[in-house]
């Protein structure tokens, strides 16, 4: 894909000692935030995947492990101050290009409510990296243990839309989405549907067949 | 010289780190198919239920149902006070199984071990 550049954003990281102040630009391919009412201009990261050197990344993962702020920016998104907070989990990777004798070190971060399906299911917040139908139902389907057919999605994303359910998070490389209710409100949206005759259980007796998901269809697709 | 970040794009979502995320972002949804080699008794189905293998449609009728198997973890919670006004806080972390269920008429049934839970 061409222009990439146009949909990586940037993070920064500066840390101030007595001594020194050390500064790490890296560029950012995915992120997942929230913009926090107060204080202004400031967000609670749930996804930061960023790209760079041994020495960066270190300092990266080393800056999340203590809960140090950065600044993020990119397509669509003004500088804003961001932190995993507590608990957050990485995963760190490497991709190898042609023509370099290192490979890039790669770091996904991802902040603890975002890494826990428990959390999620329990508070009715429910964060979700795409806000594609049949990604936002078959996640909740199987986040809240909700017994559903794949081709309910549209219908259950009517009833989101219809419940204003649905909350716009910033996003980098993704659309990203929050969807507020828990267990019981979508059993009751279920139950009035299949009783009302806007969706149906199949004719057929068996095991119920989920499409399966890749990270390519949750995320945006470069163009 | 500068990332070629057309390059890093089109390889980043094969990375390491991206399959281990993958866990967290993606849904699990189990698929399971196949025929087993001898007729499965009730302690194989119980087995297969609880853990959300055999989550699919059943039964005919007005007891026609959805069925969603999954563990879940429950927590306890209940105060001691000592006689020297001691608090004691106590949480007892335990995991379960929840079946879910969608009738064709419209009613809807959470069971757990616990008592009670219908709509």
């Amino acid at each position: 894909m061409k222009n990439a550049h146009l949909r990586f954003g940037w993070l920064t990281y500066v840390k101030s000692t007595e001594k020194t102040t050390t500064s790490i630009r890296l560029r950012l391919d995915r992120f997942i935030g929230e913009v926090l009412p107060d204080p202004p201009r400031q967000a609670k990261a749930h996804l930061i995947s960023v790209i760079g050197g041994d020495t960066q990344i270190a300092a990266v993962s080393a800056a999340i492990s203590l809960g140090d702020r950065f600044m993020v920016d990119g397509p669509g998104i003004q500088p804003i101050r961001v932190c995993l907070e507590r608990n957050a989990q990485c995963f760190k990777g490497s991709v190898q290009l042609g023509g370099r004798k290192k490979p890039l070190r790669h770091l996904i971060s991802l902040s603890e409510e975002f890494a826990s399906s428990n959390v999620s299911a329990s508070s009715g917040r429910t964060l979700l990296a795409s806000s594609g139908v049949r990604f936002i139902w078959a996640s909740l389907a199987h986040i809240h243990g909700i017994p559903g057919m794949p081709e309910w999605a549209d219908w259950f994303a009517g009833e989101l839309n219809t419940h204003k359910a649905i909350v716009r998070v910033l996003g980098i490389g993704c659309d990203p989405v929050l969807v507020k209710g828990k267990k019981d409100q979508f059993l009751s949206w279920l139950s009035w549907g299949v009783e009302s005759g806007a969706i149906s259980l199949p004719a057929e007796t068996g095991s119920i067949r989920w499409p399966s998901l890749s990270l390519q269809d949750i995320f945006l697709p470069a163009n | 010289m500068g990332i070629p970040l057309d390059e890093v794009e089109d390889l980043l979502l094969e990375s390491s780190a991206y399959r281990q995320a993958g866990r967290v972002l993606l849904p699990k949804l189990g698929d399971v198919r196949g025929r087993p080699l001898t007729p499965l008794h009730g302690g194989h189905v119980g087995l297969l239920c609880t853990a959300g293998m055999l989550n699919g449609v059943f039964g005919e009728g007005d007891a026609r149902h959805i069925a969603h198997w999954r563990s879940v973890k429950f927590t306890d919670h209940w105060e001691e006070q000592e006689e020297d006004g001691t608090r004691i806080l106590h949480d007892r972390e335990r995991f379960s199984h929840e079946l879910t269920l969608v009738f064709a008429n419209g009613k809807t049934q959470v069971l757990t071990h616990e008592k009670k839970d219908s709509e």
